[in-house]
């Protein structure tokens, strides 16, 4: 009987051992599960959120935007066109987003600029946060200074809070620049071979990118950047990684991609983009030419540049394909601006 | 001692007491298994729902950023885009780029990323009657057809006019 007793007591702990683990598992998995279900869904609510802003943003130009973010990363895919953010995906739906690879921070900055070369081609959206800090490095540059004055700081609601973290510094402070905490660190060097700051050599968390700038000496508008990433042996660059651009605004770009694929992902879709406008108003010119000839009103209008367009699409397309195009392109831009204010002051149907 | 038959009795009755216990547990983390399944069932759903929600929110959103592609709306004498406004000669070039054979398949590649499975046309209306086809994947057979109309005016600035429209898309599922 004692022993029987002994049985059961024992049986009776094991039981409520078994029972109580059962419990213990059973609510961990009931939160488990709701927490996981609860952060998809919030970080749904941030990305929708996210991507109605972008969108609108994409559909206005010269603005500088704040946007409230929780401190979760944004990583850009550019290689399959899509953005994530706390793990779920976003593609880029034919939006031209120029941001760095990853970040993250309490909130994100978006700066967008209209692609123009005479006309406007597309809307660009230049994203950043305060985690990441630019340097401009310029030896008594015009262009790096015109371009420092550009990029805007501020936002329109009169906050004194500089959004976008950039400076002009000359070669000289570069050796002397302390890494004060930023996640990222981009130099920009105009015209110059990049080097590494002494205090960022092989210590600190701070990511640190180059870009080397070379403007065209006869048309700023138009020159080549080169992607550098840093190494034990300072920083590097690949055969690859050298790549035009066309328009100031193509430049900013390449500034606020911090890797080649992004900026050549990029490039190319910009190309697409002013490939098929070109087409389209190589076309409208035919047209309103054609339809010009039957309206006497009009009859001094003839110079609709119709051959130039056609030769901009070609060259955008040849720039796709890789061979160098994008100078004669970059030629054609002042004519076809003249011959525009010749229509407009002849009172002639409008081209763009 | 063994024998003892009250002893017998003491003793099936305890089985059948820890047999009870355990039924009623068993019962109890059934149900609450069952519980759990609907519920996170019904968050899945609720979470798709939103997925969906947002969906349609932000295809309204590219539907009305169509209005401001350079491509298509008509622009200020400053060069300015000008809202809800597109200009003939862009629409019928465009139309005519997206059937062009040589062309036909750049065009969709470039705009498939912003639209998506989904069909773009813009019906005129007044004074004349026309339709441009301004991006075309039809699925046969899709789940679901959604359908939104927005107004436009078509300008024509050769012949100074403006023609009332209406862009129609439709996205398939």
């Amino acid at each position: 009987m004692e022993k029987k007793g002994n049985v059961e007591v024992q049986f009776n702990w094991i039981f409520i051992l078994i029972i109580g683990a059962m419990i213990l598992v059973f609510f961990g998995t009931l939160i488990y599960k709701q927490k996981n279900i609860s952060e998809t869904k919030t970080t749904h609510e941030i990305l929708s959120k996210l991507d109605v802003i972008l969108s609108e943003t994409s559909s206005t130009t010269k603005t500088l935007k704040k946007i409230d973010m929780p401190d979760v990363d944004i990583t850009f895919n550019y290689a399959d066109g899509t953005y994530l953010l706390g793990g779920q995906r976003q593609e880029l739906k034919g939006r031209f987003l120029f941001a760095p690879s990853t970040f993250s921070g309490d909130y994100i900055v978006a700066w967008t600029r209209s692609w123009n070369l005479g006309f406007d081609i597309v809307t660009f959206v230049y994203l950043t946060s305060p985690t990441v800090r630019y340097y401009l490095v310029a030896e008594e540059s015009e262009f790096a200074v015109e371009v420092n004055s550009t990029i805007e700081r501020k936002s329109d609601d009169k906050s004194e809070e500089s959004l976008i973290r950039m400076d002009l510094i000359t070669p000289s402070q570069v050796a002397s620049l302390q890494d004060k905490g930023y996640s990222k660190v981009r130099l920009i060097f105009f015209n110059q071979e990049p080097k590494v700051p002494s205090n960022f050599v092989n210590k600190g968390k701070t990511q640190i990118s180059a870009l080397k700038v070379v403007e065209d000496e006869s048309d700023p508008n138009y020159g080549t950047v080169t992607f550098y990433r840093k190494t034990s042996d300072g920083f590097v660059t690949e055969p690859d990684a050298k790549f035009n651009y066309i328009g100031k605004e193509m430049l900013y770009g390449a500034i606020f991609v911090d890797d080649k694929i992004g900026y050549s992902y990029l490039f190319n879709k910009a190309m697409d983009k002013l490939e098929i406008l070109a087409k389209i108003y190589e076309k409208k010119a035919r047209a309103l030419k054609l339809d010009i000839s039957f309206n006497p009103d009009f009859a001094s209008c003839t110079a609709y540049p119709e051959t130039e367009f056609k030769d901009i699409a070609d060259a955008a397309s040849k720039t796709k394909r890789g061979d160098e195009d994008i100078r004669l392109m970059a030629g054609l831009i002042p004519s076809l601006n003249l011959l525009k204010d010749t229509l407009l002051y002849s009172s002639c149907p409008q081209l763009y | 001692m063994k024998n003892n038959p009250q002893n017998k009795r003491l003793n099936r009755k305890a089985q059948l007491q820890i047999g009870e216990t355990t039924l009623v547990l068993v019962i109890f983390f059934i149900l609450l298994t069952i519980g759990l399944i609907f519920y996170s069932k019904y968050q899945e759903m609720s979470l798709k729902n939103l997925q969906e929600i947002d969906g349609e929110r932000s295809l309204m959103k590219y539907a009305i950023s169509i209005t401001y592609f350079p491509e298509l709306s008509c622009t200020s004498l400053v060069g300015e885009i000008k809202e809800g406004c597109f200009d003939i000669y862009k629409i019928a070039a465009f139309s005519d780029l997206m059937a062009d054979d040589d062309f036909k398949r750049d065009m969709t590649l470039a705009y498939f990323d912003v639209f998506g499975d989904s069909t773009i046309i813009v019906q005129e209306l007044f004074p004349t009657q026309n339709e441009y086809v301004l991006f075309n994947r039809t699925i046969a057979g899709a789940k679901s057809v959604k359908r939104f109309f927005i107004p436009v005016i078509i300008r024509n600035d050769l012949l100074n006019t403006d023609a009332f429209a209406y862009l129609e898309i439709s996205t398939y599922k």
